[in-house]
């Protein structure tokens, strides 16, 4: 019965991710140090999970900033936040070197390889196994993906690590509501002034 | 050392035991006694780092045990629809039939995608419209598949905090809505995020923290995927993986 191996490999995974929690809290202190700069957090990934994931989704601090459809352009002081599923994808090591050129600084979530040294600060997730935890007879290749769940998981780690650290700091920081829950539209459009205006 | 309390859902109506309450109170008080006060954030990571005390990450726990228990539930309670699910998509593929799936929201985005190194390629996802009779479809949006008992297609739905189902608090939700995936699925699968998305009720933060729509979602879809693709292998049907 796979799902239950499949769900038995996701607990594992998000279990086992509880040993980052130092990297976790380096890279909320990261985020935590720009805000209180008046810098701002972009967040950005090939595959647009971060991007949807993190960026104007309910439960999310207002904070995040998608690469792709921020009208704002990244400088000198801001964070970004990139997910690689691959070690050493081109693409990507081109955006850290690029954002870093700019004098920003950047946290990459990512498999062990040539990428994760190019940034500011690296967090290695569970590496590529993790894209396929399971095997069937008659099956060549594994399957079963978990990766992007956990990536996920750690960047919604430190989501929560900044918000600690930003209330410790006296900032409690903006969360943005469902717009689909009942007021949430006007809960939303004033969570998103108040953020506009106090940059946190 | 837990310093978090359970506290009634946030989603309105709603009397279910959900979220994690972190009491700032409690947490400033700690901070407090480790010689931060309401100092700025470099002040206050320098007074950490001077005195070698390691800022609690509190939060970060509360969250991690939290999404624990959910998988927990989801496991316990969600397999045997995901088993009944497979056997429809099973069948109907043995059948000759097809399989959909579109899942809107929640479902983290790329996890879908033909490229997604290690899924199994499963499912049809595009032109979901022309499902026939017998062809199964997977969702999380009934309207999408409103009509689609009358067509005779199976529906595999999954439940979502920004659509009402059987589930949603009362007047939760600005549109209770007119279709509910009970309405149009012929198994359910839910998801067992509350309404709000967010997981983690913080004193000081006005809304819930930390969505669990996305990493449900993709572990019920990925689970669902995985057995079809067992009950597909076993007989003589490799699917194409990612």
């Amino acid at each position: 019965m796979l799902a239950s191996k499949y769900m038995e490999a996701v607990e594992k995974a998000v279990t086992g991710v509880a040993n980052l929690l130092p990297e976790i809290r380096q890279a909320a202190e990261m985020i935590a140090r720009a805000v209180a700069d008046g810098k701002r957090v972009f967040v950005t990934d090939r595959h647009g999970i971060l991007e949807s994931e993190l960026a104007d989704k309910p439960g999310n601090l207002a904070l995040f900033r998608s690469l792709q459809r921020s009208t704002e352009r990244i400088s000198g002081g801001d964070v970004l936040i990139l997910s690689a599923l691959l070690p050493a994808d081109a693409q990507d090591i081109d955006i850290v070197r690029q954002t870093r050129s700019l004098g920003a600084r950047t946290i990459v979530i990512c498999p062990e390889g040539s990428l994760a040294p190019e940034a500011d600060m690296a967090i290695l997730d569970h590496g590529t196994g993790s894209n396929a935890v399971l095997s069937a007879t008659g099956m060549d290749t594994p399957f079963g993906p978990v990766s992007g769940i956990v990536h996920v998981l750690l960047l919604n780690l430190i989501q929560a690590d900044a918000a600690e650290l930003l209330l410790a700091s006296g900032k409690a920081p903006t969360v943005l509501p469902g717009e689909y829950l009942t007021g949430g539209k006007d809960q939303l459009a004033e969570a998103k002034r108040i953020f506009t205006s106090r940059g946190y | 050392m837990e310093r978090y309390t359970r506290k009634n859902q946030k989603c309105r109506g709603d009397n279910t035991d959900r979220h994690t309450r972190h009491s700032r109170r409690e947490f400033l008080s700690t901070a407090a006694l480790a010689g931060i006060g309401a100092v700025g954030m470099s002040a206050f990571l320098q007074s950490c780092a001077e005195k070698k005390v390691a800022p609690s990450t509190e939060l970060a726990r509360a969250y991690l045990n939290r999404l624990t228990e959910i998988l927990g539930e989801v496991r316990e309670r969600e397999l045997d629809a995901i088993q009944k699910g497979a056997g429809l998509a099973v069948q109907a593929k043995l059948q000759g039939q097809q399989l959909y799936a579109l899942m809107t929201g929640g479902m983290l985005t790329g996890e879908m995608d033909e490229a997604r190194p290690g899924a199994p390629q499963i499912f049809i996802t595009r032109n979901l419209l022309r499902a026939v009779r017998n062809d199964v479809v997977v969702t999380n949006d009934p309207y999408v598949v409103r009509d689609f008992n009358e067509r005779l297609v199976q529906v595999i739905g999954f439940t979502r905090p920004s659509l009402a189902n059987d589930e949603t608090p009362p007047n939760a939700l600005e549109n209770m809505g007119t279709a509910r995936i009970e309405d149009v699925a012929d198994v359910i699968i839910r998801s067992h995020v509350p309404c709000t998305d967010g997981i983690l009720e913080v004193n000081g933060v006005e809304f819930p923290i930390g969505p669990a729509s996305g990493i449900l979602h993709t572990v019920l879809f990925n689970a669902l995927a995985v057995e079809v693709a067992e009950g597909l292998i076993k007989n003589g049907i490799y699917p194409r993986i990612g």
